[in-house]
């Protein structure tokens, strides 16, 4: 080992990482290398200078701190996990629930509220707006074979009192012939099944049909005018 | 109690708010810390509140300990060295340019002032404190890890974010310095009051 290779080694055997092959051939030069030597107790020297610092302590103020830190941390943290707890235990008791179940079941129920509410709001949709259905076509009575009519047209439409329930409504509106002339009259009755108003010799009717379970309290519904010639 | 195991367990207990558990886990490693930042900072006030810092992150966050990345007081100094580091920076300082101009001993200041003090082995303690804080920021912490918390050069390397090669080179830097520096030490027994004078010269004990 020349002196070049010993001083690089110098460091890592005053810091013990040379291994020990190296230290032997260290020791050997330096038991014959006088400059070497000498960098190696300064190496020393140093060493021991810097060890000769006494212990450093810190106040017991520190201690204090540090262990107020160590209280106030664990117990922030104890009494915030108490609160879900008490939490929980109001809505469900001694029920443990799984929480991906919770969240699955809590998702089927909104699932549902809406489902209900989209439907609702599509009924409503279609008595407000939906098509008033005219079940019953006016024909000329059969009494009065030489009076024919024109075709049929709106001439007015007007409001009709909706029921509450869930029924079927019709509207009719009667056309009376009279010796002063046609007066029309509009009437409600509750629509059975299989219900068709025909025309008598007196009247020609139209129905208006309303469905729904929601309906509005009032709807409107066509009065069909037919014009004798 | 240096195994990694106990050290775990250690953690584990405290973290669940076992107090006598983090008791024993900071008596084993306050004053290896505050020593650190002691050492680096010179200000006695200043190095608590760093030590300070580096236990509350071992309290509110112990799962950034890996033990498989060095042993805990590496981590602790890491910590610690993180906040010395943010402390210069708030400062104003860059890590180059820090030298022992700003560096505070009070010890040795009140050493040089009170003539009872004045005693040789005080002196040249002082001396020393000087020398090593006359040292470039990171030939010091390099230093300091190694002579007084006998950390290797992975450990080091793993605080300090670097590597092993350059640890190693702060070292010999830094050893070269001390030699020249403490030299009066290393080659007369008399040589300390000549020493302090030229040490002294530029620093002010205020």
């Amino acid at each position: 080992m020349n002196c070049t290779e010993a001083q690089q080694n110098l460091e890592p055997a005053l810091d013990g990482v040379l291994d020990k092959t190296g230290r032997q051939l260290l020791h050997e030069h330096v038991s014959t290398c006088a400059l070497c030597k000498e960098k190696l107790a300064q190496l020393e020297g140093v060493r021991a200078l810097l060890r000769e610092a006494g212990p450093t302590q810190p106040s017991q103020s520190l201690d204090a701190r540090v262990m107020g830190s160590f209280r106030k941390h664990h117990a922030a943290s104890s009494g915030g996990a108490a609160a879900p707890s008490r939490l929980r235990d109001l809505f469900l008791g001694s029920l443990r629930v799984p929480v991906p179940i919770m969240a699955i079941l809590l998702l089927a129920v909104t699932a549902m509220v809406f489902v209900a509410y989209r439907t609702g709001k599509q009924n409503a949709q279609y008595i407000v707006g939906g098509p008033v259905a005219v079940v019953g076509i006016p024909e000329a009575p059969p009494e009065t074979p030489s009076v024919s009519y024109t075709p049929l047209v709106v001439d007015k439409t007007v409001p009709v009192q909706a029921p509450s329930r869930i029924v079927q409504v019709a509207s009719r509106h009667r056309r009376n012939k009279s010796s002063a002339g046609i007066k029309n009259e509009v009437t409600e009755q509750p629509l059975k099944s299989s219900t068709v108003i025909t025309s008598n010799s007196t009247s020609y009717s139209t129905v208006a049909v309303l469905k729904g379970f929601e309906p509005l309290p009032t709807a409107t519904a066509r009065i069909i005018k037919g014009e004798q010639r | 109690m240096t195994n990694p195991r106990d050290h775990i367990r250690l953690i584990k207990k405290s973290s669940h708010g076992d107090e006598a558990a983090f008791s024993q886990l900071y008596d084993l490693y306050r004053d290896r810390v505050f020593g650190f930042a002691l050492r680096m900072l010179g200000d006695h006030e200043t190095a608590e509140d760093v030590t300070h810092e580096a236990f509350i992150a071992l309290i509110e966050h112990p799962e950034r300990y890996a033990p498989e990345r060095g042993s805990l007081l590496t981590f602790l100094c890491g910590v610690a060295r993180n906040h010395i580091l943010l402390h210069w920076r708030r400062r104003g300082y860059r890590l180059e340019e820090q030298m022992a101009d700003d560096w505070q001993i009070a010890a040795p200041c009140a050493a040089a002032q009170n003539p009872l003090n004045n005693v040789l082995g005080r002196e040249r303690e002082a001396t020393v404190a000087a020398a090593v804080a006359g040292l470039p920021v990171l030939q010091r912490e390099a230093l300091v890890l190694r002579e007084y918390q006998e950390l290797s050069y992975a450990e080091i390397a793993s605080v300090t974010s670097t590597t092993v090669d350059v640890i190693k080179m702060r070292l010999s830097r830094a050893r070269q310095s001390l030699t020249s520096r403490l030299s009066a030490y290393l080659n007369s027994e008399e040589g300390p009051h000549e020493l302090h004078r030229s040490t002294t010269k530029s620093r002010t004990c205020a």
